[in-house]
């Protein structure tokens, strides 16, 4: 932390008054201008939103150095990430475990948290981190605005638009013979166009079979409906292969070293038509797909278990672990102000989920949930000073009946500077697939004849995890001096928390369990320097108090810097510092605080006339265990991601 | 000859190669980013009978505060407004400082409201008193063109979000022009949601504004701008030793933000024919 500290001072020292900022320049011509939020389904400026939202843009995304898309959540403050392998990550806000269950995640308003076990199998979006414009994360249930699983957060990874018109070539190499290459294109006339091809290939981490091999093709299209309306389409691709499985000398043979294969690919529509009435109509449809196929190889290992003090191994042999999940999903929604004070928004969903794993499932047919939902939002400016948000949605899960979850706001803002949010909201969790039918049973042939193992069982009572949060807010702004701050405390009572009740042997039964008291603290200060310089520094404290029988459940303390500055020549020097305090997952793995430090040094210039920049990124620069597979047997638990990269990228 | 630019890369490079390619080979120019000369350098440089192209702010500030006396100052990309600050010393001769401004002339900028808009009557603007002339320009070519201007003029940065409501029921189309108090990076995004909820669409001066959400834009690029210096240079004689006018830019692009157009049901003309007809006018 001194280090980052230092640096950051040092970057401070170096910069210009900020008295050249009330003095009109070529700057003010020549820089982006932030775009608007899209927090709630209607379109609100931060202090007007009813939720706490981080927003990473292009400039944080490229200035951290980032090349895995997971990693970029350690610039949202109360965001904790850890690395299982070279291309496993986990992303938790709230209750930390593998599969981040409690938290919405979306692409452009298309959810990706999956059916099977929830979460998000990062490297399966089919997404290239060029392609992202911005992202934006709210803080705290949002389940009033996007439905159940939004009980923690939702991340909105929003993609750029295809009438950025250009080709550009991106070449990256570097640690664990990394190769990267991304051509995208984008143009057209009428209708706009934008294509993405890449190529993703290491070798993972050290002492692991986690390769990656991973083809990728996206395309956005605007197309030309004429006046007062819109038309997007767009669909993607992401597979090839990743390493899975452990060397024989770290388990005990029950998955040996082999490939998985990863098929994931989407489509979307989205059709927006501008009323008569100032209001706008909107329609979403999208189709996911995820298939992940495993041929898992056994053997000779350490011993699986004892028969009459014979220590018992595995003989060769093999397992499908297949894991499908597929979603259909169509929504409207109608958006109209009323009058100058009153706006409000509609809206209704309809959605198709399967899912199959014979493995995981005990069949080879589809499990199929239908679920469907109507919302509504209102925001109302009750006077000039105070703005009442009011939100609420209904929803019925096949699984397990329906709920509703409202969400009411108020702030003040005594100048158009500062804002003092209250807020209340309660949502809910849909049980997973895996979590009510599960039936999880692997026969293997040993040294003393077959063996079954039953893991997992099924509960057809489970109900839905819950939250009512509290939270106190303050957003304030300083354009004189190019700050932005933001603090949150907040109180989240949740309850009928799943997980394994203690003291149960095999197979386990996936119960409501816990209850949980969380107290804490988000706050984040932005300084904008210049249209290439700024730094952001992101605190969070999390105190949790619960029922479940493994304490704390995530990092008390979390902090991060992120300081980007562009010199003369052309030179972009960006420094990030990352720092987690200890914490106990729910699956009893127990990750040690770490911290990180990243230094990313950037040229711009041209070359025959194309724009060229080169970028040096070093990862993990001084760096603790970033990892946290901790019931796994070394080195799968001692994860040193240190990297050297070089980047390329070329316009045309 | 020499070229300083305020920083290396980016719009700088741009401008810079731009200003090259139009100046020619034949002529000898050397280059200097400003992070390479002290003061002293300054001083010694514009000390001689020379001419010093300046492009950005930071660059023509600097070469202001170290004038040595002797040289002409060509300076491309700065803001009027504050090209018309440069701290020179007492006495400096009118015509041994010229500039290519990055700002667009009134007539342009209420071209493309009349072209794109062609039913808008009454164009709204929110300004601080740096911008006093420009809102004079303004209110000359919208007399010209039967364009009322709802104006307000803010002192500060709380007064815009009421000055918007003020103004915009009563308007077709807001105008930006840059302001450090007005519209800036830090309440952009506010101005622009203001204007959405009252859909009233906004013409703007950057290509940034225009990606953010300004329904139109006119805007001239560094490398438009620092061709026009390169043009200008040729025509400077050493024996003269003056400089031409200033000079707004004379080559610029307009940019269209379908997306927001179509949200707010306003219906854009061809492009193409939009800048043929801005032109047009100014020829």
């Amino acid at each position: 932390m001194k280090y980052a500290l230092l640096c950051a001072a040092v970057l401070a020292t170096t910069l210009p008054p900020l008295c050249a900022a009330a003095e009109l320049s070529e700057s003010d011509f020549l820089g982006d201008f932030p775009v608007v939020l899209t927090a709630s389904r209607l379109m609100q400026p931060a202090q007007d939103a009813p939720k706490s939202i981080s927003v990473i843009d292009r400039a944080m995304i490229e200035a951290s150095g980032f090349q895995n898309l997971a990693e970029l959540f350690q610039l949202v403050p109360g965001y904790y990430v850890a690395q299982r392998n070279g291309y496993t990550f986990a992303v938790t806000s709230g209750l930390v475990d593998e599969y981040s269950r409690q938290m919405q995640v979306l692409v452009d308003g298309r959810s990706v948290y999956q059916p099977t076990m929830g979460g998000v199998q990062w490297d399966a979006l089919p997404l290239a981190i060029a392609d992202i414009d911005r992202i934006e994360v709210v803080h705290g249930p949002d389940a009033d605005s996007y439905g159940a699983n939004s009980m923690m957060g939702v991340i909105n990874i929003l993609t750029r638009r295809p009438d950025e018109a250009g080709t550009t070539l991106s070449v990256t190499a570097g640690s664990e013979n990394r190769r990267d290459f991304l051509f995208r294109w984008a143009g057209g006339e009428a209708s706009k166009q934008r294509v993405t091809l890449g190529w993703q290939q290491n070798e993972g981490l050290t002492g692991l079979n986690d390769s990656t091999h991973a083809p990728l093709f996206t395309y956005s299209g605007d197309i030309d409906v004429g006046p007062g309306r819109s038309l997007n389409l767009q669909m993607g691709y992401v597979g090839g292969t990743r390493g899975a499985g452990d060397f024989a000398q770290y388990g005990n043979g029950t998955s040996l070293p082999h490939d998985q294969r990863v098929d994931s690919q989407f489509q979307q529509l989205d059709y927006r038509a501008g009323l008569s009435d100032g209001g706008e109509w909107l329609f979403k449809a999208y189709h996911n797909y995820l298939m992940d196929k495993e041929t898992v190889p056994v053997g000779p290992g350490a011993p699986i278990t004892t028969y009459h003090g014979i220590p018992v191994y595995l003989l060769p042999g093999s397992y499908e672990l297949d894991l499908l999940s597929e979603r259909w999903h169509v929504e409207t929604q109608w958006n109209r102000p009323l009058n100058d004070a009153v706006r409000f928004s509609l809206g209704a969903y309809a959605r198709h989920d399967a899912v199959n794993s014979p493995l995981n499932y005990g069949t080879d047919q589809d499990l199929v949930a239908a679920s469907w939902g109507a919302f509504s939002h209102a925001e109302w400016r009750l006077a000039k000073a105070w703005l009442l948000n009011a939100g609420m949605m209904w929803e019925y899960h096949d699984l397990v009946g329906s709920r509703v979850s409202p969400h009411l706001s108020l702030s003040w803002q005594p100048s158009p500077n500062h804002t003092l949010r209250l807020g209340v909201a309660r949502a809910y969790r849909d049980p997973l697939e895996f979590e009510k039918n599960a039936n999880f049973a692997l026969t293997l042939m040993t040294t003393a004849g077959p063996y079954t193992e039953r893991l997992y069982g099924s509960n057809p009572g489970i109900q839905p995890e819950s939250v009512l949060s509290r939270e106190v807010a303050y957003l304030g702004r300083w354009p004189e001096y190019g700050l932005t701050g933001e603090a949150r405390i907040h109180m989240d009572s949740l309850g009928g928390l799943i997980d394994l009740p203690p003291g149960e042997k095999p197979p386990y039964h996936l119960t409501n369990v816990g209850e949980s008291l969380d107290r804490g603290v988000d706050a984040t200060l932005r300084w904008r320097l210049a249209p290439h310089a700024f730094v952001q520094m992101n605190y969070a404290f999390l105190h949790i108090d619960t029922t479940l029988f493994a304490k704390p459940y995530f990092p008390p303390l979390l902090v991060s810097l992120l300081a980007s500055y562009r010199f003369d020549h052309g030179i972009d020097v960006s420094l990030g510092y990352y720092q987690s305090a200890a914490l106990v997952m729910i699956s009893s793995d127990r990750p040690p605080a770490y911290h990180r430090t990243n230094l990313r040094i950037a040229r711009e210039f041209k070359q025959d006339g194309h724009p060229v920049r080169l970028a040096f990124i070093l990862q993990g620069l001084g760096a603790d265990n970033y990892g946290y597979n901790y019931s796994a047997p070394s080195p799968a638990r001692d994860l040193l991601p240190r990297q050297a990269l070089l980047q390329c990228q070329v316009e045309f | 000859m020499q070229l300083i630019v305020s920083e290396e890369g980016g719009a700088y490079l741009e401008a810079a190669d731009a200003f090259r390619a139009a100046f020619g080979a034949t002529h000898p120019l050397r280059s200097w980013s400003l992070a390479q000369l002290d003061g002293a350098q300054l001083r010694a440089l514009s000390g001689e009978h020379d001419l010093i192209v300046a492009i950005g702010l930071k660059a023509a500030r600097a070469l202001a505060k170290q004038y040595g006396g002797q040289a002409a100052v060509l300076t491309l990309m700065l803001p009027r407004v504050s090209a018309e600050r440069l701290p020179w010393p007492a006495g400096m001769p009118r015509r041994k400082v010229s500039h290519v401004y990055i700002d667009q002339p009134a007539s342009r900028t209420l071209g493309l409201v009349a072209a794109a808009f062609p039913q808008a009557r009454r164009v709204a603007l929110v300004v601080s008193a740096e911008n006093a002339e420009a809102v004079k320009s303004l209110q000359q070519e919208a007399a010209r063109r039967h364009l009322s201007l709802n104006l307000n003029t803010v002192a500060q940065d709380e007064e815009v979000a009421p000055s918007l409501r003020e103004v915009l029921p009563d308007s077709d189309v807001l105008l930006l022009l840059p302001d450090s108090i007005a519209i800036h990076a830090g309440n952009a995004q506010n101005v622009l949601l203001m204007t959405y909820r009252y859909r009233v669409p906004v013409v703007g001066f950057s290509p940034g504004l225009s990606k953010a959400g300004a329904v139109a834009a006119v805007y001239s690029s560094p490398a438009q701008i620092g061709r026009q210096g390169g043009v200008m240079a040729l025509h400077w004689k050493p024996e003269y030793g003056e400089l031409p006018v200033p000079r707004d830019a004379e080559a610029f692009f307009i940019a269209f933000n379908p997306h927001v157009a179509r949200s707010l049901g306003v219906i854009l003309p061809d492009l193409v024919q939009v800048r043929k007809r801005l032109g047009a006018e100014e020829n």
